[in-house]
């Protein structure tokens, strides 16, 4: 007998089949019982299938798709050992073509490598407090970028001209300078300005040893492992490198970003410091302010504007002729220190800080103690800063909600599911660091580290609005499942989050929750998303 | 259909917007479902839903009564669900339109549901329609619950029509496996 396939009878069944092709089909059900039997399967499963659409009801996000997890190993090594050499090879390629310049930076450098980590982990446990304090200035600054941003969304819903407009933006708003004004000079050992040359543009320089001797009319632009500057700069200076020297002068700011830079020399303007060590030398002078984050920042030259420095610990002999503010782990002012304005230090301990006697402050001298708690709940400013934070988050909240609800469907609704939340929050925590460690000292290195703390970090301040909706919609009672309104329940919530982590005693144990429990929803409402857009790979 | 749905289209046509509100009435429960079906979240396909009616009512005067209405409507959804989900960025995988859906030979594999489900409770069915990947869950929704011909369905999800009947075999077949497994972990 000429059986059909069962593709033909499931065609046959959807009335789909040719008039021809449905007779012929017909004419063998009449004889073969085996395939009337199976087209009666099918049409039942047919029904079912129509049945179960037509009742299947709410919770179809809920389905868990067990597929997802339940790959095949001998799919996995020769994929894994496929990753590994994929990556070994890229590590390899990365390595060998890594640019002089950068070398100090260069994530196969070990050396290097834990230098950058010590820093970072020196300074994130002597400038904790700073940090929060950055971090809730920045959540601000994103919630402001982020309803900008959805704003300019909202007026060009089709993507194309969205990227665009906003390519368009950062490209006017990025350099600043039209680039045909900068002459650009690489090279792998050194590029050197001599002191007969005046470089008539901006200059972009790149090589293991930046040398400028002669004088640039315009900004310079360099990245390298040891610039030095001793002739003139008239613009802006904008460095990355391991070490800066500026002995000539820059009439404009300078920007450096690094591990060690020095002023012996003279700078117009203001200077901005992102490194492990800050000299201005004695005879150095600034005529601007000086920024600094660094774990040392030594003062022993002129600063003609004020100084505001987060490190670990501060140093000052020299003259600053307005304010100084120190938010550091021990801030010493010298006997031959002369400060105009008022004196800020902050610090852990009255001991922290020291005022030799013989240096001078005009205006007044404050210390404030970060530890100090005790107060805190008395000061207008205290609750201002609260309520900033708090309008921060909510909006923060609403705007990611707008752009990716589906991170937001991780659900609590049984305490089993807080507990399972709880546990994947603290395996996050836990593995993040010890990955983004383990992949700084081993495979692609650094820049994925460091983007993966970023996110880490970022994750930590504001895990919370993931955990605020799910408190919210629990106090307003809303049925799980109907349209829910979120802004509401999310403001509910975080209201709620942060009386709880604001409270003596139980506020450390309410923050920790709150992370666990929001790390632990994110990653539940990733692992669905995920498992959805892996079903749909063929 | 049935006489009073002609008047009310014919007087939705004419832009009587009581008579739109009850099309509304009569099918936003279906339409609602069929978009729930498609993105496969309840907030998403309320958006969907109330913008299909909206799209629907603008395009009343191109309804032509040769073609079903529900069947119009359905179209008119099932186009904005999958342009939606095009959107998010899944097209490239899940219609992967122009080169033909192999057929498999058939091996050891679950008899149709039929069978099965003398076991089975019909929950489980459900959850596992919902289970099923977009590009097996799209086509079987739009066959099943929306009535959809081949045809209408190919042009839908801009694929030949021989995957369209493809794709929809292999979808009963990849539920029949969803179901047994969760049988055998049932009795495990
Ligand atoms: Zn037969």
């Amino acid at each position: 007998m000429n059986c059909f396939p069962e593709l033909t009878y499931s065609i046959y069944l959807d009335q789909e089949l040719s008039a021809d092709e449905r007779h012929a089909v017909e004419t063998h059900l009449a004889i073969c019982p085996a395939c009337r039997a199976q087209v009666e399967r099918l049409s039942v499963e047919n029904r079912l299938i129509a049945e179960a659409l037509e009742s299947g009801g709410e919770g179809l996000a809920a389905v868990p798709s067990k597929e997802g997890l339940g790959f095949p190993l001998a799919w996995v090594l020769p994929a894994m050992m496929g990753g590994i050499f994929a990556l070994s090879w890229t590590v390899r390629w990365i390595s060998s073509n890594f640019p002089v310049s950068a070398n100090w930076f260069n994530p196969f450098n070990r050396t290097a490598i834990l230098n950058f980590f010590l820093s970072v982990a020196f300074f994130l446990s002597a400038e904790r407090q700073a940090i929060f304090h950055w971090f809730g200035l920045a959540v601000t600054s994103l919630a402001v970028g982020l309803i900008v941003a959805g704003g300019i969304y909202l007026l060009l819903r089709r993507w194309p001209l969205h990227f665009a407009l906003l390519g368009a933006v950062m490209i006017f708003a990025g350099p600043g300078k039209p680039a045909y004004a900068i002459e650009t000079r690489n090279s792998g050992q050194t590029v050197t300005v001599p002191p007969s040359e005046t470089v008539a543009d901006s200059l972009e320089a790149g090589a293991q040893y930046v040398e400028i001797a002669g004088r640039i009319n315009g900004n310079l632009i360099a990245h390298g492992q040891k610039i030095t500057i001793s002739g003139i700069v008239t613009g802006d200076v904008i460095t990355s490198s391991q070490t800066l020297d500026i002995e000539g002068t820059v009439q404009g700011n300078v920007f450096a970003w690094g591990q060690f830079v020095t002023v012996h020399g003279k700078v117009g303007q203001s200077v901005h410091v992102f490194a492990e060590s800050l000299e201005l030398a004695n005879g150095g002078q600034v005529g601007g302010d000086v920024l600094a984050f660094c774990q040392t920042v030594n003062i022993n030259g002129n600063v003609n504007g004020g100084v505001a420095v987060g490190a670990a610990s501060v140093m000052l002999r020299g003259d600053v002729d307005h304010g100084v503010y120190a938010s550091a782990g021990q801030v010493r002012v010298a006997s031959s220190a002369h400060i105009g304005q008022n004196l800020v230090a902050r610090v852990n301990r009255t001991r922290d800080f020291r005022l030799d006697p013989g240096a001078v402050v005009r205006g007044k001298t404050e210390v404030k103690l970060s530890g100090n708690r005790g107060s805190r709940f008395l000061t207008l400013h205290y609750y201002l800063w609260r309520a900033v934070e708090l309008c921060a988050v909510w909006l923060t909240g609403l705007v990611l909600f707008w752009l990716f609800p589906s991170l937001f469907q991780g659900k609590l609704e049984t305490s089993s599911d807080l507990l399972k939340a709880i546990g994947w929050g603290g395996v996050l925590l836990v593995v993040t660091p010890v990955a983004v460690i383990t992949v700084a000292l081993t495979l692609v290195g650094l820049p994925l580290a460091i983007m993966a703390l970023m996110l880490w970090i970022i994750g930590l301040f504001l895990v919370k609005i993931f955990v605020a909706p799910v408190i919210g919609n629990r106090l307003m009672g809303t049925v799980p499942g109907a349209k829910k309104p979120f802004a509401v329940p999310l403001l509910l919530g975080l209201v709620v989050i942060f009386v709880a982590v604001a409270l003596p005693y139980v506020g450390i144990w309410d923050s920790s929750l709150v992370t666990l429990t929001g790390f632990g929803l994110v990653l539940s409402a990733a692992r669905q998303t995920w498992g959805r857009r892996r079903s749909l790979t063929p | 259909m049935d006489a009073p749905l002609e008047s009310i289209l014919r007087q939705a046509q004419a832009g009587d917007p009581e008579a739109f509100a009850s099309l509304y009435r009569l099918f936003s429960r279906k339409v609602l479902g069929l978009c729930r079906h498609l993105l496969g979240t309840q907030e998403e396909a309320e958006d969907a839903a109330s913008e299909v009616f909206l799209r629907a009512q603008k395009a009343m005067n191109s309804y032509r009564s040769e073609m079903p209405f529900p069947t119009w409507l359905y179209s008119i959804a099932s186009h904005y669900c999958v342009d939606q989900l095009r959107r998010r960025g899944l097209e490239g995988r899940i219609f992967s339109g122009d080169q033909p859906v192999e057929w498999e030979p058939p091996s050891k594999e679950p008899s149709p549901l039929g069978e099965v489900l003398t076991t089975e409770r019909r929950e489980s069915v459900q959850g596992a329609v919902a289970a099923l990947p977009e590009r097996y869950r799209l086509p079987l929704t739009l066959r099943y619950y929306s009535d959809l011909t081949y045809d209408q369905i190919a042009e839908t999800l801009q694929m030949p029509r021989s995957n369209v009947a493809t794709l929809i075999f292999r979808g009963k077949k990849e539920l029949r496996r969803i179901l047994a497994r969760a049988g055998e972990e049932g009795q495990s």
